[in-house]
């Protein structure tokens, strides 16, 4: 029933500064048929950061794969992924410990999702996101973005207080979760004030089935090739940070079609200029 | 196996222009004081903003992101222009007079930043830590301390860069005030008057930080031109 593709691919300006890639994701099918994937996004200003990514990922998907219960309980899933946020947490202390190192130096962004085929429950904090498309076929953001009050500094793992919880309203055909350098693409803050601030032409061909007929595994690993080949292609040069993107389908539907106007490029050059009416006209 | 995969083939040749992009905001304080007259500096500063502008153009995508604004500061302040995108940009023609109230034109800078991401906000604009970028040749007239103070605390709190180029045209130029507004490593020296590869530094710099990772401490890393070096007290 479950069709994924996952990767994070090493940003243009880290390749250049011969950073490594400081993303990391991670997805898992588990024993009661759900599925569940993280990805998270060390900070730049953190030397450890790729160190703290992976620890996130990894605790989260380990953590829920122990506790995956017969019976899905949303109130209970929330719970589970408290525990394995705090454990992750936890677990990147420790290592910073040992390493003599100031946490501070292997912060990371995190956001998990678990999927049973129609909802998502999910915990999140940072900049990073998730997408979904429910079987109606109406794109939805399901998080939203924690920028610092600089709107150039994010909330970290470290900052319990910033975590959220929460779950999908809609019936759940696919989703996705994105990285910021991806994410401030499928939703840039021209699209702020629109209903819903989501690009949809730029995101409808990472999880529609419309558009993206997947249904075995081989389908998927090809997938994945053709989804990195775009996201290093010139299309995506104004994203210079690394990139994750992790995707998760149900092959068993295809959501509806919606109306031509929903999938109508938006007008950017009006949107432009709305907004530099805003940025320069108060001078 | 299906042969059916992805489709990204229904996409315009690029993500459209600056639908993401951070902006940068640059507030330059020009020392115009009547020591700019000396060796021909205030000319070759008019020369080189020429330059700045020209060179930010060839790159549209950076010229649209960064926001920059002229203050100067000889005999008295003024606003020379406010903030507007680099690729709007006029080059202004300066004359040189007077005292050098630096302290004035920094605060007016640092109160021009504030109010810039006010804006940045209410237009739901991100963007990269503003600049102060200051020029000058000598030391400041009037009261700079409590500038210098509010410089430190905006730093301190990672809401806004200051960088100071002393200009070596004047031999009687103590930098010792200087070495006390700015932080002494973002200080430097400019020789032989080369204002115009102090701003294709400037330029590219800008440019740099506008693709930069915005969660990164790290400093964007240009070329600097062998007249431009660290300032030593």
């Amino acid at each position: 029933m479950f069709g994924y593709y996952n990767l994070s691919l090493q940003g243009r300006s880290h390749k250049a500064g011969k950073i490594p890639c400081q993303d990391a994701n991670r997805v898992m099918v588990l024993s009661n048929g759900t599925i569940v994937a993280a990805i998270a996004d060390g900070l730049g200003s953190a030397p450890y950061s790729d160190i703290g990514s992976f620890l996130a990922v990894d605790t989260v998907v380990e953590h829920m794969k122990l506790h995956a219960e017969p019976v899905w309980n949303i109130q209970e899933l929330h719970s589970g992924l408290k525990s394995a946020f705090t454990l992750a947490l936890e677990r990147i202390q420790k290592k910073a410990k040992q390493d003599k190192n100031p946490v501070a130096d292997y912060d990371t962004t995190l956001t998990a999702a678990v999927y049973d085929g129609s909802q998502v429950v999910y915990a999140h904090v940072g900049d990073g996101g998730i997408i979904t498309l429910s079987s109606k076929g109406k794109l939805r953001r399901l998080t939203e973005v924690q920028k610092g009050g600089e709107f150039n500094s994010v909330c970290p793992l470290k900052n319990v207080d910033s975590w959220v919880f929460g779950q999908s309203k809609d019936n759940v055909c696919a989703f996705s979760l994105f990285t910021d350098g991806i994410y401030d693409v499928v939703c840039p803050w021209l699209l702020a004030g629109s209903d819903p601030p989501i690009y949809i032409n730029y995101v409808r061909p990472f999880m529609d089935r419309n558009l993206l007929k997947a249904e075995t595994p081989e389908d998927f690993s090809k997938i994945k090739k053709e989804v990195k080949n775009f996201l290093e292609s010139e299309h995506n040069s104004s994203i210079t940070d690394d990139k994750t993107v992790v995707t998760i389908i149900n092959t068993e539907i295809t959501p509806k079609l919606r109306d031509e106007s929903y999938y109508a490029e938006p007008d950017w050059q009006a949107l432009q200029q709305e907004t530099r009416k805003k940025l320069y006209t108060q001078n | 196996m299906s042969q059916q995969t992805t489709n990204f083939t229904g996409f315009s040749p690029a993500v459209p222009k600056a639908i993401s992009e951070r902006h940068v905001a640059c507030v330059f304080l020009l020392d115009i004081s009547g020591s700019m007259n000396m060796q021909g500096a205030i000319d070759k500063l008019n020369d080189g903003i020429a330059k700045f502008i020209e060179h930010m153009k060839t790159e549209p995508r950076t010229a649209d992101v960064v926001d920059a604004a002229i203050v100067t500061f000889g005999g008295d302040v003024s606003v020379v222009q406010n903030f507007i995108p680099v690729s709007e940009m006029k080059v202004p023609q300066l004359l040189a007079y007077g005292a050098s109230p630096m302290g004035e034109a920094l605060r007016m800078g640092l109160d021009m930043v504030d109010k810039r991401k006010e804006v940045y906000s209410l237009a739901g604009t991100p963007y990269y830590r503003p600049w102060i970028f200051c020029i000058t040749d000598g030391t400041p007239t009037d009261d700079w301390e409590s500038a210098a103070h509010k410089l430190k605390e905006a730093e301190n709190s990672k809401k806004v860069l200051g960088y100071c180029v002393c200009v070596e045209n004047d031999p009687e130029f103590s930098k010792k005030e200087v070495f006390q507004i700015f932080n002494h490593s973002r200080i430097l020296k400019l020789d032989n008057l080369d204002f115009s590869g102090l701003f294709e530094f400037v330029s590219n710099s800008l440019a740099a930080v506008s693709r930069s990772n915005p969660n990164s401490d790290s400093m964007v890393n240009v070329e600097a031109p062998h007249t431009l070096t660290m300032a030593m007290k």
